[in-house]
């Protein structure tokens, strides 16, 4: 009897799009013109901001409608169920890629990227696991990395990856 | 001002740019409607 593969789950084929390492002072990175990818992640392996008390968000399509932003996170240094915070992302044009740390790391993906149909986000990061939606129809195109509070310090320069599955 | 650096990920081209906070666009207009027409 031949095996059934039926139920292989396959392998993505994650591939680099672009790497930056920000510069002192900014307090944003832009992605832009993106080519269209069914997945997109972004790699931040620890850029450092200036402050402890700074958050890193997402923001998709340079699309500042709230309304378009759902979703729900832990965020803790010891995530717990009583921990589950999703006001600030109900309320807000952003996703939050990672709570607040002088250089936490985190890889932010997105499914369906390529369709006209909700966009599935998650999060996963110290102190903050995030999952949500993003309804916007268009295809994502561009990606706004942002500091919530301060800029991007000297200290320990990182780098920034962006890849993709076709 | 805000510095923001931008990637364009079908060149490679990498840009940084200042563009204003909302304080500095207040005091802008602030500053264009108190000056005065010809």
């Amino acid at each position: 009897m031949a095996i059934s593969t039926t139920f292989s789950p396959g392998s993505d084929d994650w591939t680099l799009i672009a790497t930056v390492t920000p510069n002192t002072s900014v307090s944003s990175v832009v992605f832009s013109s993106i080519p269209v990818h069914s997945k997109l992640m972004l790699v931040d392996r620890g850029v450092w901001a200036g402050t402890a008390s700074t958050a890193k968000w997402i923001r998709i399509n340079n699309d500042t409608t709230p309304s378009k932003y759902l979703g729900s996170r832990l965020n803790a240094a010891t995530p717990a169920l009583a921990n589950v915070n999703d006001a600030n992302n109900i309320v807000n044009d952003y996703f939050v890629a990672a709570n607040a740390a002088f250089a936490t790391q985190f890889f932010f993906t997105i499914e369906s990227a390529n369709t006209s149909n909700p966009k599935l986000v998650k999060s996963i990061g110290q102190f903050n696991q995030l999952q949500g939606l993003y309804l916007g129809s268009a295809p994502v195109t561009r990606l706004d990395y942002i500091l919530s509070t301060s800029l991007i310090s000297t200290s320990n320069p990182a780098a920034l990856e962006l890849y993709g599955v076709k | 001002m805000s510095l923001i650096q931008e990637i364009n990920c079908l060149t490679g081209e990498v840009t940084v740019y200042e563009i204003p906070d909302e304080e500095t666009i207040s005091e802008l207009v602030e500053e264009i409607i108190e000056t005065p027409t010809e």
